[in-house]
């Protein structure tokens, strides 16, 4: 089955989320990201709990001093992400992204793609944590939460505040195609503007910010994984290695290079 | 100078989340404990430079995450493995019950050539917790089970204390080496190593 107990991983992983902060030394503030995580659980029943998702909430815990205030920042947050944990027997949601992945790095970097599917590295799955926590792990507790703004910021949809009223827990952006009420665009984030002016959304809706994201975590080391990299270990090495050492001001320029050069390229093939 | 010696192990560790994965492999690699490690998302691994029998071995010891979501990710890190090492909590039944479903789910997605002798060490991990006295599975109870599936080599550890860890992982890599063939203990020095040619079933010619 996909979800077991989640009382028992939600536990298990309250007791072992940013754990080195002094503000979880304090038992209460345990007990609320228990509670956000636990009625997460219990009203998106499809979901459940799923590891990760602590590192997802422990931000709001800690930036909104309302318990009921962090928990609905982190159930909008689910929205857009919720579709990463979602799993059957044979895949997670996830890979849904990083097969995104796989096709933008081809396009961007053929050689890299080439190199990467021969040491077996074909299904991303080494960005798999990069995804599911939005980089947490690869940045420290203020940096993240830097990227995380800086991204949302690029990703702004003004529309997305109605899509949310809307729709229950259960249906997500993703699902629902995507279809703008166009404002003026300058309402709109840059990342979500460039989306909007070259039309090249499939009916999944835009590819994430974070697919881009990692795929300049990849380009950025791509010399070191071609020259390097003799197996899927070493891939994982060199990644693991981005720890602490990423700069998110710089991984969201390249971020939208990239998704520019994407688009360009994109457009190109059409013509 | 035709040939060199095979030198990397690879070890697998399983087994549901909570019961101390990441700990152990910290414990035996850096002999250090933590109680503030997070939970493993996807997949890691730690390195560790061995000598068995007058041979240096480089041992590659593989984290996974605990929640049986993530089972089905697991091929990709699961494949070339020479050893799979499961962990349960001595505090937790459900944990020990769930041991077959791990050493299945290993079995079929790394599908070795042997499935019927490949290398398993069961660790019974936390036996430090509470001085024994919240401790539900018994050492009677493991041992059987590991006589059940072909007399595997069980220790009962604490990755807190550093209780058994090294004779572990001593029995650990004698087992890893112990499934192979000598022949493929050398490898042309031409050969470029990518991928799937170190582990399992790469049998050469023929």
């Amino acid at each position: 089955s996909c979800h077991g107990d989640n009382n028992i991983y939600t536990g298990l992983d309250v007791l072992r989320t940013d754990r080195s902060m002094v503000f979880y030394e304090k038992k209460e503030n345990l007990s609320k990201l228990w509670d956000i995580l636990a009625v997460y659980a219990w009203i998106d029943k499809e979901v459940g709990y799923c590891q990760g998702m602590s590192d997802l909430c422990s931000p709001m815990i800690v930036l909104l001093n309302d318990e009921a205030d962090a928990f609905w920042c982190f159930e909008r947050l689910m929205r857009r992400l919720r579709g990463n944990f979602r799993c059957t027997q044979q895949s997670v949601g996830v890979e849904n992204q990083l097969q995104h992945l796989a096709s933008i790095i081809q396009v961007l970097d053929p050689k890299l793609h080439d190199h990467l599917e021969t040491l077996g590295g074909g299904d991303y799955l080494f960005a798999f944590r990069m995804f599911m926590v939005l980089f947490r792990r690869e940045l420290s507790f203020g940096d993240s939460l830097y990227l995380w703004e800086m991204m949302w910021a690029l990703e702004y949809d003004p529309d997305m505040f109605s899509t949310y009223e809307e729709s229950g827990p259960a249906t997500d952006r993703s699902a629902q195609g995507y279809k703008p009420r166009v404002k003026s665009t300058r309402q709109f984030g840059k990342y979500e503007r460039a989306n909007m002016k070259s039309a090249t959304n499939g009916v999944d809706g835009p590819v994430p910010i974070s697919v881009f994201l990692v795929a300049s975590v990849l380009k950025e080391n791509s010399q070191k994984l071609l020259q390097e990299a003799r197996g899927l270990d070493d891939i994982i090495r060199i990644l693991n290695n981005v720890n602490g050492n990423l700069d998110a001001k710089k991984a969201c320029a390249g971020a939208l290079k990239l998704h520019a050069k994407y688009l360009r390229k994109m457009q190109g093939k059409k013509a | 100078m035709a040939s060199r010696r095979r030198t990397l192990l690879k070890v697998i560790i399983l087994g549901d989340s909570g019961v101390g994965k990441t700990s152990l492999m910290n414990q035996y690699v850096n002999k250090k404990f933590s109680n503030q490690y997070k939970a493993t998302i996807g997949a890691d691994f730690l390195t560790k430079e061995v000598q068995f029998e007058d041979r240096l071995f480089t041992l590659q010891i593989w984290d996974t995450a605990g929640q049986e979501r993530f089972q089905s990710l697991g091929v990709a890190f699961y494949r070339g493995a020479d050893c799979c090492v499961l962990v349960y909590d001595v505090n937790s039944m459900k944990s020990f019950d769930n041991l077959n479903n791990w050493r299945e789910e290993f079995l079929i997605q790394a599908s070795p050539s042997d499935p019927d002798n490949f290398p398993f060490v069961l660790l019974g991990n936390k036996v430090d917790v509470d001085g024994g006295n919240s401790r539900v599975v018994s050492e009677k109870k493991a041992k059987a089970w590991c006589a059940s599936k072909g007399n595997i080599p069980y220790f009962e550890t604490s990755a807190k204390d550093g209780i058994n860890v090294e004779e572990a992982f001593q029995c650990i890599v004698k087992n890893a080496l112990k499934n192979e063939p000598e022949e493929e203990l050398y490898m042309p020095d031409t050969v470029d190593v990518v991928g799937g040619n170190r582990g399992q079933g790469s049998s050469g010619c023929c």
